[in-house]
């Protein structure tokens, strides 16, 4: 390979050194080639002829002048480029970019060619020596003869912006020619668009923006400003994709971002009469959806909305929880929450894209309100009670799951989940035994979802009661079977048996029953504990209906649906035409709280009153005296006499209900104590605090002072011991 | 070099090798010895040769003509046939090492760069 090498350079050796001797051959080439450069900017190329233009540039580049080559073409272009700078200064008014324009094609066109021309010297002697290529080097001098030109640079970006100031304010522009100016720029290095232009543009539009946000935010409401913003912000990413560069238009929009939106987003949002809280009102979902995808587009943007959204959420909420009128009526409240709650997801759904963060905003907020109420979860249990009880007759089953599904969602914001447990199980109770349920489909369906929510602990004494019902049936099937047709004409007696402890504990009043029911009792009784032994009856008449068989006045036949203790209180009518208040009050025992609104529901009732009052007051009062009243009359033949029974629990009912809430959560939480300092031997006072509360959050918010006194009553039980050296550490005690 | 496939005729000025006190490349007003005329396919020189690609494109004198002139020297005749005839797809039939720089000094010329390769990788097996 060597040898070869040697080959080939003593052969061209003696070659080169003929040529050197001669530099005057070498002026005579370049005259041909400089002189060709001359005629191409003068538009005469078609005159040369390229073969004999590349013999003289390669023997010239060939026989070592490429230097002189170069420098020549470095000249003459700066010659041509100066005669074209003063050509395109010396152009007026709006034709100053054409004549730019016109000017870089041309130079474009010759550069090309004589690109073309000198190829073997780009090609060979251009990488050798280090310098740019031919190309490169006519686009250089363009940028600094031109461009850079003291008396062009600053003309010419103060046009290009006022031509863009101008479109903006609605003027029609030549956007071809903004186009071919700015592909120049860029053409000539990103540098230089983005020094010569890009920077003044962004200032310029930044100041524009600013002012006529300003003069927008000044004039116009919320909805129409947001409006006019997105117009803006099209119009920018529309502009860049006609003439600018296409990475301008992230910073652009940057821009406008900043300035229309960023700058006066609380503004905006707080904006009076048309800001957010408007918007939300009046389900404004295109304004709203119009201000989430401007918004999402700055930093903070998204929690600025979601802040007002919040506060709004939670004024909103609160009045309506504390508002006496709204809690009249449980139903109507729960209904109010849930549209509420419908109302906002809608929004969520339709105009946030389903952001996560207002999700979050939603629930949170209405976790905040509907806590603050402590009624809550008994509306809660109670309107589930009037849909079970008839709101959900003639609706299809998707929309009872719906319901539900829903209601769902509220039960999962109550922080005292324990406290709705309890009222649910007395509300279950009443629709259980009153046979009011409109469908047991429902009635479980809902328990499947308490159960996903707080798990099986939660709902197995609801389900509890499920099965005591349906064992109830069977057993009442066996006892009739027992009595061979034996009852004759007695009355027909139904027991439910309930185990103690799934069912809501009711105090025993016990009260006394009329001779016919307490024989079948007894028999009952004997069959019961006949088939079950060890176990213990008791009656609770304070749960229990009657079917009664009255005849009035005129034969008039009616069936009255009454409870126990009504039962009781008209049966005594079978024998006497008038009692007093204190004679029924003997002959039954009833309760004075318990007759008193039995009696009530029996004679003041209008249309429902078998029994006539003396005096007629709306009262019963101790030494009131009763008739049976024989003129009594009614459309239907069943009459359904209602206990005048509070639906929503009387304020000491209340009082009560919630010790008894307060006596349940005790063990729980001992339990929760014990469980944890079991796993973990020893903890200091706050980690059990945290670690109890998180462990109950599913059923109810713990209260840590409720708690520390459970840790005491766990010490002196020497559950727990106190550290001997720290007495903020606990210890457990196997 | 057949008329059938051509579009174009390359005209071939071949002159006199130098003149004792003349200077080689100055061929503008030197004696032409002979003209050779060969139909090409400009579609193929120019795809091999950008010197081809300019000489029918770039808007000059020959692009408007069908009829394109090159100057070379005498020596230089057989190493341009060849150069041809490889452009064509064909193997050189110079086989010298002599012969091949020749070659490769035309390839360098014209810009052939497959054959510039080519010429190299011949002169390495030597």
């Amino acid at each position: 390979m060597s040898g070869m090498q040697k080959k080939k350079t003593s052969k061209i050796e003696p070659f080169k050194q003929r040529v050197e001797n001669d530099p005057n051959y070498s002026e005579k080439a370049w005259k041909v080639l400089e002189h060709a450069i001359h005629e191409i900017y003068n538009h005469n190329a078609s005159g040369l002829s390229f073969e004999e233009l590349y013999r003289n540039a390669y023997h010239m580049v060939l026989h070592k002048f490429g230097e002189k080559l170069y420098g020549g073409l470095v000249s003459t272009l700066t010659f041509h480029l100066l005669k074209i700078a003063k050509s395109i200064e010396a152009a007026q008014g709006p034709f100053f970019l054409e004549e730019i324009n016109r000017k870089w094609d041309e130079h474009n066109k010759a550069l090309q060619m004589i690109r073309d021309i000198l190829m073997y010297m780009d090609r060979t002697y251009v990488p050798s020596a280090g310098k740019t290529t031919v190309y490169e080097l006519g686009l250089n001098l363009w940028r600094d003869i031109i461009i850079h030109s003291s008396k062009i640079q600053i003309r010419l970006l103060d046009t290009l912006l006022d031509l863009i100031h101008r479109e903006r304010t609605c003027e029609v522009i030549n956007r071809g020619l903004m186009r071919n100016v700015i592909k120049m720029l860029s053409d000539l290095g990103s540098s230089v668009y983005q020094e010569d232009f890009e920077k003044q543009f962004l200032n310029a539009s930044s100041n524009f923006y600013a002012g006529e946000s300003q003069e927008f935010i000044e004039s116009c409401d919320c909805g129409e400003y947001l409006k006019r913003a997105e117009r803006r912000l099209n119009e920018e990413v529309e502009r860049v994709s006609h003439y600018l560069n296409p990475s301008t238009e992230k910073r652009i929009t940057k821009v406008v971002e900043k300035e229309m939106i960023e700058n006066h987003m609380q503004r905006l949002v707080h904006m009076e009469n048309s800001g957010l809280v408007i918007m939300l009102i009046n389900d404004k979902f295109e304004d709203l959806r119009r201000i989430y995808n401007l918004f999402c587009r700055v930093p903070s943007g998204l929690t600025s909305i979601a802040d007002v959204m919040i506060s709004y959420l939670r004024q909103t909420g609160k009045k309506l929880v504390t508002d006496p009128d709204k809690l009249k009526d449980p139903v109507e409240f729960v209904q109010l929450l849930l549209d509420e709650r419908d109302k906002h997801d809608e929004i969520i759904t339709q105009a946030f894209n389903n952001d996560k963060t207002f999700q979050n905003a939603l629930n949170s907020s209405f976790e905040y309100f509907i806590n603050l109420n402590s009624r809550s979860p008994e509306f809660i249990s109670l309107f589930i009670d009037d849909k079970l009880r008839k709101g959900l007759k003639g609706v299809s089953e998707e929309d009872v799951e719906n319901v539900l599904d829903k209601v769902m969602m509220l039960f999962r914001y109550l922080q005292e989940k324990d406290v709705f447990e309890k009222y649910y199980k007395q509300h279950l109770a009443k629709r259980l035994l009153s046979g009011k349920t409109v469908s047991e489909d429902a009635e479980r369906s809902l328990i499947v979802k308490l159960k996903t929510e707080c798990g099986y602990q939660f709902t197995s004494k609801l389900e509890g009661m499920f099965t005591d019902m349906k064992t109830s049936e069977d057993t009442m099937q066996g006892f009739y079977a027992s009595q061979f047709g034996d009852v004759g004409d007695g009355p027909v007696l139904s027991v439910h048996v309930l185990t103690t402890g799934s069912w809501p504990t009711q105090p025993t009043t016990a009260c006394n029953l009329p001779t016919e029911i307490l024989c079948v009792c007894e028999k009952f009784r004997a069959y019961y504990l006949g088939t079950h032994t060890g176990r213990r009856l008791s009656w609770q008449t304070s749960m229990g209906t009657a079917d009664l068989k009255a005849t009035f006045g005129n034969g008039h036949k009616h069936e009255l649906n009454v409870s126990t203790y009504q039962m009781c209180v008209l049966m005594l009518f079978n024998t006497s035409e008038r009692l007093t208040y204190r004679e029924i009050e003997q002959a039954t025992e009833i309760t004075p709280a318990d007759l008193k609104r039995c009696l009530q529901s029996l004679a003041c009732v209008r249309g429902k009153n078998v029994l006539r009052k003396d005096p007629m007051s709306r009262d019963i009062a101790e030494y009131d005296t009763f008739y049976f009243n024989d003129r009594f009359s009614s459309k239907f033949f069943k009459v359904k006499i209602g206990t005048v029974a509070a639906q929503r629990e009387s304020e000491p009912e209340k009082q009560e209900t919630r010790q008894k809430v307060e006596e349940d959560r005790k063990p729980q939480i001992e339990a929760a104590i014990v469980r944890i300092m079991k796993s973990r031997r020893v903890l200091d006072h706050n980690n059990i605090v945290t670690e109890v509360t998180k462990q109950l959050q599913s059923r109810f918010l713990s209260n840590p002072a409720v708690i520390k006194k459970r840790i005491e009553s766990l010490i002196e039980r020497e559950f727990l011991e106190r550290d001997k050296t720290d007495r903020k550490l606990y210890r457990y005690l196997a | 070099n057949s008329i059938n496939f051509s579009d174009r005729i390359l005209r071939i000025e071949i002159v006199a090798d130098e003149e004792k006190e003349d200077v080689p490349w100055m061929l503008g007003n030197r004696t032409v010895l002979r003209v050779k005329s060969l139909f090409v396919t400009s579609a193929i020189l120019a795809a091999k040769s950008p010197f081809f690609y300019k000489l029918f494109t770039n808007g000059m004198q020959e692009s408007g003509q069908r009829q394109a002139t090159l100057q070379i020297l005498q020596s230089e005749e057989a190493s341009l046939m060849d150069l041809l005839c490889y452009i064509y797809g064909r193997n050189l039939s110079s086989t010298t090492s002599d012969e091949i720089v020749k070659v490769l000094i035309i390839a360098d010329k014209f810009g052939v760069a497959s054959c510039i390769r080519h010429c190299s990788e011949l002169l390495c097996n030597f």
